[in-house]
């Protein structure tokens, strides 16, 4: 998975809005998200891949970090901020 | 994150503020597009619904531009009788209806065209549609408050009729 082509984000405050080319419209985002975000960015990956990196961030464990984004997962994947790598 | 543009002095942003607190459950939250509009089209909702208004019905759906439902007839009863009129709940479509005015599970309600108004409280009906009920020439008017929600038709129950246009323009979704 990867943050597709023509992404664009702007920082709000303790928000970020994010543009999606692929569906044509902007999501507000909480600084977790737009970190997973950031992670696929440098190296596109699964969400446990992604997990992995953010807890070296963070003083929780991939596993439960894991729970903590799987929503927030699909939800990226709906709105057209993430897509599979190959597409 | 445009991966074919010049990276931003902002990199690893995010997770730089991560670095400084707990990891809280990401969230994404979805904007209406065109929210813009949205937020003036509900100014527009909250002037229509300051007052208490209604309308006659209509013999034509393009009579006026007010948000409005079509009657439905039966025949009479009674050899000689006059027609039955009713409002069905089906159609009042996707619109939000509140339930302090139309009871959930109420199929549909007799409405007196002489008054413009439901009969109440004997036409109110939890029974299917009568299947020999059919569309007949008469519109009557809806009346909506602040929140989009139906809370009257004709002269029954309160709020304000809504014109279509207002309507269409706070309706974003498909």
């Amino acid at each position: 998975m990867r943050t597709p082509f023509g992404v664009r984000m702007t920082e709000l405050d303790d928000l970020w809005g994010a543009f999606s080319p692929l569906t044509g419209q902007t999501v507000l985002l909480n600084t977790e998200a737009v970190a997973i975000l950031e992670v696929l960015r440098e190296q596109p990956g699964d969400l446990a891949q992604v997990c992995q990196t953010l807890a070296m961030d963070t003083t929780l464990d991939a596993t439960e970090l894991m729970e903590r984004c799987a929503h927030a997962w699909q939800q990226l994947l709906d709105s057209g901020l993430v897509e599979p790598a190959q597409a | 994150m445009d991966n074919q543009t010049p990276t931003p002095d902002d990199k690893f942003s995010a997770r730089r503020r991560l670095l400084r607190g707990s990891f809280s459950v990401p969230a994404v939250l979805t904007l209406a597009s065109g929210s813009a509009l949205a937020a003036k089209s509900a100014t527009c909702l909250a002037k229509a619904t300051n007052q208490s208004s209604t309308e006659e019905l209509t013999t034509s759906p393009t009579a006026d531009t007010f948000m409005r439902v079509q009657l439905m007839a039966r025949l009479p009863s009674n050899p000689g009788g006059n027609l039955r009129y009713l409002v069905t709940r089906a159609s009042f479509g996707l619109i939000p209806v509140s339930t302090s005015f139309w009871p959930t599970g109420t199929v549909w309600w007799r409405f007196n065209i002489n008054t413009n108004k439901l009969i109440d409280p004997n036409g109110q009906r939890t029974t299917p549609v009568p299947v020999d009920a059919q569309l007949v020439n008469y519109w009557v008017a809806l009346r909506f408050n602040s929140a989009g929600e139906i809370i009257g038709v004709g002269k029954s129950g309160a709020g304000s009729v809504v014109g279509q246009s207002c309507w269409n323009s706070i309706n974003l979704s498909p």
